[in-house]
């Protein structure tokens, strides 16, 4: 073979194999443009997420992995009323449970013992480290109480990660609703970078983050899954508003389920 | 300083503890839906003049006839722009009168009793609370011991004067809530038992009786260095006979108000029948009527109150220091010990005066908190005699120890009533005097959520709200200013109406409104009118868009 030959090939084989990188590339973007949404198994509607990121798009990498469902452990049930008659009418909320979370087989929960900051770092009651202790049941010294109004409670994953379902439960003793509830994730800690709104239901703006189309769901002990498709972040930002029993912000747990990337 | 100057000095600090207890922030917490009842039925007689007493719901006249003053003084300009305080400040005059009117008994009770009392009635947090609540209760008890004290000053002096006066608060309690009566057989049973006992005395002591006079050739007076009241330096008097003139005057000083107010100065003089036909309402309501609660509810609710299973952090309540002092009190006037003659007599009238209202609002089924004020107040009163019968009672030591725990007492008390009306409690079910409250919710976000819609709705369409719910109350307070508001639960949806609020008693109504209103109708949220009662918005999706380009400040909007 001629040294001109053995160039020939040598050219047509690293541009097949640039031909069939791109291609793989333009598969994965694809993937991610049409399955950038999330699931709020807690609301009745399924709404697409509003990319209010300053940064791109992460890619949902995980387009290849196989979902798969991922049992969550829920708390036990225990809603108190100030009378008998009170507790049997609460049982008339009881909505539907949330679909079942869809992750990659070994999907774990991301924050658990993972640092914790907060719009509030001295929460009335409570310690911000109980937010990812793992323990969702609705005990009194399970409980973190913020400051009322507007607040925030941030998980700092360590490190990019996949993220599939970010699962929340406020103080499920009552059966009341949290205002504005908005969840974020990001790059960093400030989120300034890469912040995607992936649920939001401040439908009239109130807490300034952008109006959302989410619906308002009720406190239960099966708690608030949003579901995710993969997005990459480190971050897990959640704010609620108070509540419409008063204007406190009460949290008992949170836990990310994802992969390290 | 002289000792009665002491006492004076001591009077007026307790009358600004007690001012400075029940005015701050008056108009914070949301309005009861008792008390948005109240100000709608007050709206009536203020904008019109009218007045429509109902026998099957609501109470008395007087509360909005008195409201009147504080309205014109309050320079609102119209209903509308009346706020929460103008109406609570009702109540706080009521309060701070009735522990000034302490003074009308002060020769039966003896100055340091009176002192302890008006200490107690300044700083116990039931009465602080629905002394800032716009009901019935605070002026009831001005009354009824208006009443009281006239009887009193009767008894101790006969005067056609006190007879009329007797009669009035009479008349005016009567014209205030049905529960009058149940205060008024107390009355008469204490000073029928008062009577019988002196009588009995008199009898035992060899003394010629006739009925209405008692001698008390027994009786020790044991504190005559604390007090110095005239009264006291006599032995005490005899009951007097009843002089019948001064009844039929006192009758017909009750029939002026109850004529006057019914009727609403005789515009209404059916008015006037209902206000008795009232009470067979009254006595089928006291079986319950959804408020039911057992025997023991108010006196748990005064000793120890914690609902730490419902409430995060919920504080531990209790008047356990005035129980305890009162049943001291009890046990001094039972057995007359320690006590002079003319302070055994009042001390035994309240006692049997209290036993017997606690046993009847005990007995009955229905029980709101604020029905524990009648029987408290007797309790406080013992409580005072209690204390000033220990005080005079013991040594140096042991009295300056008896004043330190007192003033301890009086702190934890005080500190109990400023938490209790704490923007933390005044609504919360932590708060032993909280009954089925509307939620600070409502204020913080439902009203300004309506306020809000309404600054974007058009100019030239009316703002219709339709709200669907059994017991709305008070909203139709909050909402007062729209003119297109609709309630209950039957109503035709109009078909121009903006807001819908609608009573969830399901988590599947929501969709089934969803459903029935399509996809013009945004559910934007819900909101909690009172524990366990949720309301859901519905908005037009053109206005829903319209309020959100609304500048920050929705009164900028307009």
């Amino acid at each position: 073979m001629s040294q001109t030959t053995r160039t020939l090939m040598t050219l047509l084989l690293t541009a097949s194999l640039l031909f069939v990188a791109a291609c793989g590339d333009s598969g994965t973007n694809n993937n991610n443009t049409t399955n950038n949404g999330t699931t709020a198994p807690g609301a009745t509607d399924t709404q697409p997420a509003e990319d209010k990121g300053e940064g791109t798009t992460d890619s949902g990498a995980a387009a290849s992995d196989e979902l798969t469902t991922i049992e969550i452990e829920l708390p036990i049930a225990q809603t108190v009323g100030t009378k008998p008659e009170q507790i049997a009418s609460d049982a008339d909320f009881d909505a539907p449970p949330p679909p079942p979370l869809q992750a990659p087989a070994g999907a774990v929960n991301l924050a658990l013992d993972k640092p914790v900051t907060s719009s509030d770092p001295m929460p009335f009651m409570g310690d911000l480290s109980y937010i990812t202790d793992g323990d969702a049941e609705a005990f009194d010294n399970n409980v973190v109480e913020l400051a009322p109004g507007k607040q925030w409670v941030q998980i700092d994953l360590e490190a990019p990660c996949r993220l599939y379902g970010i699962a929340t439960w406020r103080d499920h003793h009552h059966i009341v609703v949290y205002r504005d509830v908005v969840v974020q994730i990001a790059d960093d800690a400030d989120f300034t970078q890469n912040v995607r709104t992936v649920f939001n239901n401040d439908q009239d703006n109130s807490s300034g983050l952008g109006a959302g189309t989410d619906k308002e769901f009720f406190e239960k002990n099966h708690g608030h899954l949003v579901q995710l498709k993969g997005e990459v972040a480190r971050y897990v930002r959640i704010y609620s508003n108070g509540n419409t029993s008063n204007d406190q912000n009460y949290y008992i747990e949170v836990a990310v389920y994802g992969v390290p990337q | 300083m002289k000792r009665q100057s002491l006492f004076i000095l001591g009077f007026v600090a307790v009358m600004g503890l007690a001012l400075s207890l029940r005015v701050g922030n008056l108009g914070a917490r949301p309005m009861h839906a008792d008390e948005g009842n109240n100000t709608i039925i007050f709206q009536e007689l203020y904008e019109t003049g009218r007045y429509i007493y109902s026998p099957l719901d609501h109470h008395g006249p007087s509360l909005y006839y008195v409201t009147l003053p504080f309205v014109w003084m309050s320079g609102a300009a119209d209903f509308n722009s009346t706020d929460e305080a103008t109406y609570r400040a009702v109540s706080v005059a009521c309060g701070l009168l009735l522990i000034a009117m302490l003074w009308l008994v002060c020769d039966g009770l003896g100055r340091p009793a009176l002192n302890m009392a008006a200490a107690l009635l300044a700083v116990s947090p039931a009465f602080v609370f629905y002394n800032r609540y716009y009901i019935h209760e605070p002026l009831l008890l001005v009354f009824n011991f208006g009443l009281l004290a006239a009887g009193w000053r009767y008894a101790m002096r006969p005067h056609i004067g006190w007879a009329i006066v007797a009669g009035l608060c009479a008349g005016l309690s009567f014209a205030t809530k049905e529960t009058c009566v149940i205060l008024w057989t107390a009355m008469t049973l204490g000073a029928v038992v008062v009577w019988y006992i002196e009588r009995r005395a008199a009898m035992k002591a060899a003394v010629p009786a006739t009925v209405g006079t008692a001698v008390h050739a027994s009786s020790t007076i044991i504190n005559p260095s604390h007090d110095n009241t005239p009264a006291n330096a006599l032995t005490s008097r005899p009951l007097p006979s009843i002089d019948w003139r001064h009844l039929v005057a006192a009758a017909v000083a009750a029939l002026v108000p109850v004529v006057l107010l019914f009727s609403a100065f005789f515009r209404h003089p059916r008015g006037i029948v209902d206000s008795f036909l009232s009470y067979f309402n009254y006595a089928q309501r006291a079986q319950g009527a959804g408020h039911e609660a057992p025997w023991y509810t108010y006196l748990k609710l005064l000793a120890y109150f914690h609902r730490k299973e419902e409430v995060l952090r919920a504080p531990i309540w209790s008047e356990g220091l005035i129980l305890g002092l009162a049943i001291i009190g009890a046990v001094v006037a039972a057995t007359g010990c320690w006590l002079s003659p003319m302070h055994r007599r009042f001390a035994r009238f309240i006692l049997v005066y209290t036993l017997f209202t606690t046993a009847v609002f005990a007995a009955i089924p229905y029980k709101t908190p604020w029905n524990v004020l009648p029987f408290f107040q007797g309790m406080i009163l013992l409580a005072g005699i209690g204390v000033a019968a220990l005080m005079a009672r013991a040594a140096l030591l042991p009295r300056i120890a008896l004043a330190v725990a007192l003033a301890f007492g009086l702190i934890h008390l005080r500190n109990q009533a400023v938490l209790a009306n704490s923007e933390r409690y005044f609504a919360s079910r932590a708060n032993p005097y909280v009954y089925a409250h509307t939620t600070t919710d409502t204020v913080r976000h439902l009203v300004p959520f309506v306020e809000r819609l309404a600054a974007a709705a058009p100019d030239n369409q009316p703002f219709i709200i339709q709200i669907y719910c059994d017991n709305a109350w008070p909203l139709p307070w909050y909402l007062r200013r729209f003119k297109h508001v609709g309630y209950g639960t039957q109503q035709k949806l109009h078909p121009r109406a903006s807001l819908i609020l609608v009573e969830l008693s399901r988590h599947d109504d929501l969709a089934q409104w969803q459903k029935k209103l399509g996809n013009d109708w945004r559910n934007p949220g819900s909101y909690t009118l009172r524990p366990n009662v949720f309301l859901t918005a519905f908005v037009r999706e053109e206005l829903f868009q319209a309020m959100l380009n609304l500048p920050a400040d929705p009164a900028a909007a307009k």
